[in-house]
């Protein structure tokens, strides 16, 4: 079966260009699958907000949930559960980490908070186990790693930050 | 990101998806189509600009996006693929009243475009009273009938 396109001795002067038009359809093709691969890939959460996207890290009871992949300037949120000890959960930030995501809110509010090595260092206080969400807002391309420490055990996030 | 290649990435990006959505005739632009444009161009205007509403990074994008496009005129003039690449080639689709099928369904054409164009341009009602129909680069087609000598 022939699955080229007709082709014609005609007399109107203009180059059709035959070669660069099957060319140029075939590169359609591939170029609308790649719009619908990248779709379904973006549907998933592979540029965030997604099932590719949820990263856990857990450690002795405590636990930080967060975005594997996230876009520039966008909105996201670290949820951390913290076990309490004595009644108390304290939350360290590396500086570094915070200065490439703008800390906008945090739930609950911290009782106490300072810096302390290079952390930022919140303290809570509460009788059993606790979350805490802090909202922020990611304000680097590319990876950006840290080690969160609750309550003294370091939490690895590592994220990917599309421009 | 700096408003310079915040802007080429925008007008490569456009470009080249513009490109791969295809030639459709302009004949079969609807009103939707118009409102996705509009859609798209305010998406594109937040892309653009992010949070900074400065005078500066306005100007610095309206430069940065003229200077893109008379880049491409110039590389246009200067290589005829680099034309035929970004803005394609005339295609014929009709030969001495037979519709090429073949192409006229590569290109999302059909008869009834054909025969619109046909009774628009030149009054004409039959496929077999159109000698060539040419889909142009702009997607509009040219009707060019046969001359009165060789119609009888």
């Amino acid at each position: 079966m022939n699955r080229g396109i007709e082709h014609v001795d005609h007399l109107i002067e203009m180059d059709e260009a035959l070669a660069l038009h099957e060319t140029g359809w075939k590169v359609q093709r591939v170029g609308w699958i790649c719009f619908m691969l990248i779709i379904v890939l973006a549907l998933l959460g592979l540029f965030g907000n997604g099932v590719l996207s949820r990263q856990k890290s857990e450690t002795g009871g405590n636990m930080i949930e967060y975005e594997r992949f996230g876009r520039y300037e966008s909105s996201t949120t670290l949820h951390i559960v913290a076990r309490t000890v004595d009644g108390k959960a304290v939350v360290r930030i590396p500086q570094h980490y915070l200065q490439h995501f703008e800390l906008e809110r945090i739930i609950p509010s911290p009782v106490a908070e300072g810096v302390h090595n290079g952390y930022y260092v919140y303290s809570f206080t509460a009788d059993e186990s606790m979350h805490i969400l802090l909202y922020g807002m990611l304000k680097r391309r590319g990876s950006l790693e840290a080690d969160v420490k609750v309550n003294n055990t370091a939490l690895k996030v590592s994220q990917f930050i599309f421009p | 990101m700096n408003p310079v290649v915040r802007g080429l990435v925008i007008y490569i990006f456009l470009l080249i998806v513009f490109r791969l959505t295809g030639k459709k005739s302009l004949k079969e632009t609807t009103t939707f189509d118009f409102v996705l444009l509009l859609i798209i161009g305010e998406v594109t205007q937040q892309a653009l600009l992010g949070r900074d509403y400065s005078l500066t990074t306005a100007c610095l994008l309206i430069i940065t996006l003229i200077t893109a496009d008379l880049l491409l005129t110039f590389l246009r003039d200067k290589f005829k693929i680099v034309d035929q690449v970004t803005d394609g080639a005339p295609l014929l689709i009709v030969d001495h009243g037979m519709p090429l099928m073949k192409r006229m369904k590569k290109c999302k054409v059909d008869e009834s475009d054909i025969l619109h164009a046909a009774r628009l341009e030149r009054g004409l009602t039959r496929m077999e009273e159109i000698k060539y129909a040419v889909l142009e680069r702009d997607g509009s087609i040219s009707i060019i009938p046969y001359p009165p000598a060789e119609k009888s």
